[in-house]
């Protein structure tokens, strides 16, 4: 192989996987941007790889033996299932945090902990008949792209999973900062008192924003599954360290979708490179390392900066309780 | 908007509030209130502070629901459960904590929550209707404070509001800016809108109001037409009381210059210059006060000259009022005491020259312990590159009130023995803490200042403002100050404990100390101060005598610059 | 501008809503937290029953045995070595969250001290004595921590920079460096570290890291001494509850904030030395597993203070070790489920919480109340059930009775001159106390002529019972007066 083709190569992979970290950042983002700082996030993307694992062995169960898999439907199914898991992480962050107005910290490490080990534990149980199959499926949109040569080799040999994170990402970018709704959204993440007097719904806002980031999260999880690994289920997988990227994206994006979905690409360059650089354990482990390394010279210089354009929203992490004197 | 001619309001009952009652915990906000407001005046409530103006109006505003009663609209009862449900019956609240979103602009801000669109020359209309000035583009944070109340103002009479609640509008305004919103209210009025101003500054409600309703530690008292009473009236009915409203002021001479101010410039936490070029001079046994709009620089000054702020230029000279006195180990080291005997600073209690280079250590202490070592002159101290714990030790305190008043000073999870210890916490043996002296002291100011508290054990977040407050002042009087730097002592207090602040410190000016004082009432400022430093926008735009000016002079000082 | 329709049908609002409870008494928060640990594991087992049908007893019979089991010793000394970490980890963690420093880089720190002192240990020339070598690994680890601990602080104290997010990230980096040690480090042909050599603790009571129990003890007084009794605890509170305070008593708050994170970073060395010289003896990139996180969790539970801290740790160390013995029993991932159970533990907890600072209000209608009351008052002539004023002013009597009985006692103990015969008569006072009291009543029942009755206990009892239905009945027989008086028929 020459040093084309492997670039070539290696740009269609990290297109593929920054799509889970794309997932992952923009439901944090939403998260975040009504004020919770959701650290089950990586949590929630398990539970979301859960579902979409479910969903495809359910429909993997109703298509006979011997019919060949829809690839229209197996990306649909997973989704939905995928949406619904991540959800309903989405919902447990909320209750606990807005209902019973728990810290949003102790909460978030919890449902982490609870939804690495659920979902971990339904995973290996699952049986795997034709996973490795629906995986192949799900692999490319556009099954003719070698015909435009190295262009269809990085931009179109994509799964459908792909532009659909970035089409989410593009469209929670216009939602948040042109329309009424996401500026009511903004409004509760910077100062809920101030929304709350203007007559907007502040636990709605919170739970529905944390539900949405949770479905998208979890259609995050539900796409490293089951394409990644082709179908392949492993414990020692580490979804949640995806979660964990995500959560770094957000701030290196600086709470803006459009700049995490490029974020989200240098991220899976990073993450991806020691598999392609031969090297001394060092180099390897230091790639490693490059993407947790600038995350924190982000915070670094943001801090440093201190320019208020660019900061996290202000009530980010604050509960907030009317009747508080 | 939909607005009836004024010739066809009747004056029928707009708001009425039955039984209204409202507990926290234990506190009894609101006991059994009733009364009625009508269409189209101009209703004051009116009351001491913690007297229940506030949490009654929230009722209506629908932050607060109230554990008993109802509340009409126009004779039909209604359920308030949220400030939506308030806009729904076209009632709108402007707190006195702003309620806005820093990063947004004035059109986001006024946008929030609404759920039509509304276009820029909307405002714009609104604006010249009611003669507000106001940016739609500009930040909030790029706002001063009238700028963001008048944002307030206008963002909730778009809802559609009939009734306009105003909690306090006239804190943070100077003189000017309160006439150009009275004038704003008095075309609302006549535009057919009802406006309920809840206030304690009585010759405001003098000026603006048709009713008044006097509130007293949450209970309703009556209702008042402005054109049948007087300011004497009304304080009685808002203390229960005949009261003397007068601040006692002592007319005692001064006794030198005890701190000297040159060319000084502070930049604050943010990096912004806060003062410029300040220059002034404190005398002892005088209480200088400094006006300025909320912003304008009073905080920056205090914490400057209390050694909090480090990057500053210009000179602060402290003269220490010890000639004739003798010097002790409270802040001076036995290497110092040499070093300033050798510059000849001392002599000794017989008259003779003092000189310690052939004493030894122990002697030393001996004599100083004695007290034989005493001062010729005052001693002159350059502040500027002291540390807070030295300028503290040498006698200069500050007392700064913040809106939150735990914010600075106190720390409300620890008891009272925990906070008094705030001065002296290093004094432990070993590393550990020796909690004995503070406890004597916080019972001592428990005694002294009539501070209401289960015992001294108590956290004191748990105690009433006006009795942390008290403890506050209390703390920092009770070591006799040289220099005593307060900054809104009577924020947020009732009237009682405001006027026993302020005889605390005339009796503190009397017994010789400097008093820098800050506040926000102009009134209270010109009864009570010798002197008054107008601040405006970091610079000094003029020392005044306040028995000599008129308060629309001082308004216009303020604003200058 | 606006025009909203009032919507004058929307009279319906949720019945129910919350406000924040005012000084709760202690037993009854205390009571709170024991219900919510016992439902806690009792959830456990149902989740257990549910996965594997049948198991319900097994789970609980095996999470006994594999922390309490009193034949064999080494399951307690285990268990109280898992306390002791989790304690450790959670106390090292206390001053920093006193101050309000969110902290939650404990996986890394912990970490990455095991990697200095398993190269100290490994490396370490083999002619050295094994306790210099120990002390070697030790003191290197310790470095380690404080330096890994101290950077979030440096950057916090001069940016401002979020520590949260900043010690997350060290936590990653520091799992990096772990699996790199390990790869630098093994030796040719072998797939893992292995276990040490040398550097090791030896074997006591069946566990190499039984000393690991002592030094809990031992940090948990320093702590405790540090945060309450100290100057240096006292800064941390200021500083953690306004820092403009302390920058006002002249306090130096960066001063406090590094030097806080040196104090966990220190013990944090400690703890990786522990775990890998004393318990686990090898080390991969792994051996953190986890507890860095469990012990931020049971911090904030303890709410920062020491006595609670160690109390939940045990749960805590319960719950880990019990889950995993029951896991193997019901043949399932010992991994998975315990990490389950902890995260249903801590979840229960966590909700306990809201239980003791807020309050769940009904709404009340005042015209109800009345109906209630009037109710009640009937119910009661008709149990003829004493009235509470009654009851009360029986109370009164029959404690003055009782205090009179109560000194004459007294007196007759003080008059004793013998001390040793008077200590002995003070402790028959005392083991004689609820004797004495059921002989009391029965006087003064008989002085007042009051006789038990039997049909009274039971119709008290009766009444008590069926409180809830009664209850349920007046709000319905209500709903159904006030649809009549609205239709207007007669009520």
């Amino acid at each position: 192989m020459n040093f084309f083709e492997v670039s070539v190569s290696f740009l269609s992979l990290a297109i593929k996987f920054s799509t889970v970290f794309l997932f992952g950042a923009t439901g944090e983002i939403i998260n975040q941007k009504s004020g919770h700082l959701n650290m089950g996030t990586p949590g929630i993307m398990y539970f979301g790889a859960l579902g979409g694992v479910l969903g495809e062995r359910i429909y993997i169960m109703c298509t006979p033996a011997t019919a060949p898999l829809n690839p229209f439907l197996i990306v649909l199914i997973p989704v939905l299932f995928a949406v619904i898991f991540g959800a309903f992480g989405g919902l447990i962050f909320s209750f606990f945090t807005v209902t019973l107005h728990c810290n949003q910290n102790v909460t978030g490490l919890t449902l982490t902990t609870l939804g690495v080990g659920v979902s971990c534990l339904f995973i290996s149980g699952m049986p795997m008949d034709r996973m490795a199959e629906a995986g192949l499926q799900m692999q490319s949109a556009f099954p003719d792209y070698q015909k435009l040569g190295w262009f269809g080799e990085i931009f179109l040999s994509q799964s459908w999973f792909t532009y659909l994170g970035i089409a989410i990402a593009i469209a929670t970018a216009i939602i948040i900062s042109k329309t009424k709704v996401g500026l009511n959204l903004r409004a509760v993440g910077e100062n809920a008192a101030a929304a709350d007097s203007a007559g907007i719904n502040v636990n709605a806002y919170r739970y529905i924003a944390t539900i949405i980031g949770g479905a998208i999260a979890g259609i995050g999880g539900a796409f490293y599954e089951l394409d990644k690994t082709k179908g392949m289920f492993n414990i020692a997988d580490g979804i949640d360290a995806f979660g964990w990227l995500a959560l770094c994206i957000v701030i290196f994006s600086m709470w803006k979708p459009l700049i995490a979905i490029f974020a989200s690409f240098g991220f899976a360059c990073l993450s991806i490179l020691p598999s392609f650089v031969t090297g001394n354990d060092y180099i390897t482990y230091g790639f490693k390392m490059l993407p947790y390394v600038a995350t924190l010279l982000v915070l670094i210089i943001t801090s440093v900066i201190n320019s208020k354009k660019a900061q996290a929203p202000a009530s980010l992490g604050v509960t907030y309780f009317r009747e508080d004197r | 908007m939909v607005s009836p001619p004024a010739l066809l309001i009747t004056f029928m009952e707009n708001i009425r509030f039955e039984n209204i009652t409202k507990i926290f915990g234990s506190i009894v906000a609101n006991n059994n209130v009733s009364f009625s407001i009508d269409t189209g005046e101009v209703f004051c409530i009116l009351g001491e502070n913690g007297s229940g103006k506030t949490t009654l109006l929230n009722v209506l505003a629908g932050i607060y629901k109230q554990d008993e009663g109802r509340v009409y609209i126009n004779g039909k009862e209604v359920n308030i459960n949220s400030p939506k449900d308030a806009y729904a019956h076209k009632i709108g609240m402007v707190h006195q904590h702003f309620k806005l979103v820093n990063v947004f602009t004035a059109f986001e801000n006024i946008s929030l929550g609404s759920k039509t669109k509304y276009t820029v020359q909307q405002v714009v209309d609104l604006c010249n209707k009611y003669g507000f000035k106001l940016d739609p583009f500009k930040r909030v944070y790029d706002m001063s404070v009238s700028e963001k109340q008048t944002l307030e103002i206008v963002k909730t009479l778009f809802r559609g509001v009939d009734t306009l609640i105003l909690d306090e509008p006239t804190a943070v305004l100077t003189p000017q800016e309160i006439t150009h919103l009275f004038d704003i209210i008095r075309n609302m009025r006549k535009d057919g809108k009802t406006i309920v101003i809840i206030t304690h500054k009585l010759n405001e409600v003098m000026e603006i109001s048709d009713r008044i309703a006097i509130l007293r530690k949450g209970e309703y008292i009556t209702t008042v037409k402005t054109s049948e009473t007087n300011e004497k009236q009304l304080a009685e009915l808002m203390v229960g009381h005949k009261i003397d409203l007068n601040i006692h002021r002592s007319k005692i001479p001064t006794t030198g210059v005890r701190l000297h101010i040159e060319n000084l410039s502070a930049v604050n936490r943010d990096g912004e210059t806060a003062i410029k070029d300040i220059s002034f001079d404190l005398y002892g046994s005088e209480i200088l006060g400094i006006a300025g709009i909320s912003g304008s620089g009073q905080k920056e000054l205090l914490e400057t000259i209390a050694g909090l702020n480090r990057e500053t230029n210009g000179s602060i000279i402290f003269t220490n009022p010890k000639k004739e006195q003798p010097v002790t180990f409270f802040h001076k080291n036995i290497k110092q005491i040499r070093e300033l005997a050798a510059e000849g600073k001392f002599h000794l209690k017989d008259g003779s020259r003092c000189d310690l280079t052939n004493k030894s250590n122990k002697e030393v202490t001996e004599m100083v312990n004695n007290e034989e070592i005493i001062f010729y002159e005052d001693e002159i101290i350059d502040l500027k590159y002291k540390k807070p714990i030295e300028i503290r030790d040498l006698g200069i305190k500050l007392s700064f009130v913040p809106e939150d008043r735990l914010g600075m000073g106190l720390v409300g999870s620890m008891d009272l023995i925990d906070n008094m210890m705030l001065r002296s916490f290093r004094k432990g043996h070993a590393g550990l803490l020796d909690r004995k002296k503070p406890a004597a002291l916080a019972q001592k100011i428990v005694d002294e200042l009539e501070v209401k508290t289960p015992n001294i054990h108590t956290q004191v977040k748990k105690l009433s403002g006006g009795n942390i407050q008290k403890i506050l002042v209390g703390r920092e009087l009770s070591s006799r100050p040289k220099i005593l730097m307060t900054a809104y002592p009577v924020r947020g207090l009732d009237i009682n404990s405001s006027y026993l602040i302020y005889n605390l410190l005339d009796e503190q000016k009397k017994k010789g100390t400097s008093i820098i004082f800050v506040g926000e009432d102009l009134d209270v400022l010109m009864a009570l101060c010798d002197r008054l430093l107008v601040l405006s926008n970091g610079h000094i735009s003029g020392i005044v005598d306040p028995t000599k000016v008129s308060k629309e002079e001082i308004g216009l000082l303020m604003t200058r610059g | 501008m606006e025009k909203v329709a009032v919507k004058e049908k929307r009279n319906f609002r949720f019945p129910l809503y919350v406000t924040k409870k005012i000084g709760l008494p202690a037993w009854k928060y205390w009571l709170i937290r024991i219900v919510g640990i016992l439902g806690a594991f009792l959830l456990a087992g149902i989740v257990c029953t549910v996965l594997k049908p049948g198991t319900f007893g097994l789970f609980f019979s095996e999470l006994f045995r594999g922390c309490f089991d009193f034949t064999d010793i080494t399951t307690i000394i285990e268990l109280l070595v898992l306390t002791s970490l989790l304690l450790l980890i959670a106390l090292a963690l206390t001053p920093a969250f006193k101050m309000k420093f969110w902290n939650i880089g404990a996986e890394g720190q912990i970490l990455i001290s095991c990697l200095v002192s398993a190269g100290i240990a490994k490396f370490a020339p083999s002619d050295l004595p094994n306790i210099v070598i120990l002390i070697m690994a030790c003191g290197g680890a310790m470095v380690a921590g404080i330096v890994w601990s101290v950077i979030p602080a440096i950057f916090k104290a001069f940016f401002n920079t979020n520590e949260t997010l900043f010690s997350l990230m060290m936590n990653y980096i520091a799992t990096v460096l772990g699996g790199l040690a390990v790869s630098v480090w093994i030796k040719s042909g072998s797939q893992s570290f292995g276990l040490l050599k040398q550097g090791i603790f030896s074997e006591i009571m069946g566990s190499t890291g039984t000393l690991t129990i002592v030094f809990a003890v031992l940090v948990f007084i320093l702590v405790f001494f540090y945060i309450k009794k100290s100057i240096h605890g006292y800064e941390v509170t200021v500083v953690g509850e306004s820092v403009n305070t302390a920058r006002y008593v002249g306090i130096n708050v960066k001063k406090v904030i590094i030097r806080t994170m040196i104090f966990t970073g220190a013990i944090m060395g400690l703890i990786g030395f522990l775990i890998v010289c004393a318990i686990n003896q090898t080390f991969n990139d792994s051996i953190v597993g986890g507890k860095g996180f469990t012990g931020v969790l049971i911090a904030w539970l303890g709410h920062f203070e020491p006595g609670e801290i160690a109390l939940f740790s045990f749960l805590a160390a319960v719950m880990e070790q019990g889950t995993t013995t029951a896991a193997s029993a019901i043949s399932m991932s010992s991994f998975l489920f315990s990490s389950i159970c902890t995260g249903i533990f801590f979840f229960v907890i966590i909700a306990c919480e809201f239980f003791s600072s807020y309050q769940i209000k009904a709404h009340h209608n005042k015209e109800f109340m009345n109906y209630y009351g009037e109710q009640k008052a009937l119910r009661r002539e008709k149990y003829s059930v004493q009235d509470q004023e009654v009851k009360a002013q029986y109370r009164k009597d029959f404690a003055a009775f009782f205090t009179t009985v109560k000194n004459a006692k007294k007196e007759k103990i003080k008059a004793e001159s013998n001390a040793f015969k008077r200590f002995m008569k003070k402790v028959g006072y005392a083991l004689s106390y609820p004797f004495m009291w059921i002989k009391a009543r029965r006087t003064f029942n008989k002085q007042n002529n009051r006789r038990f009755s039997f049909p009274r206990l039971m119709k008290n009892i009766g009444y008590g019972i069926t409180y809830p239905v009664f209850w349920i009945a007046s709000h319905i027989r209500f709903a159904k007066q006030n649809k009549k008086a609205m239709k207007g028929e007669n009520v």
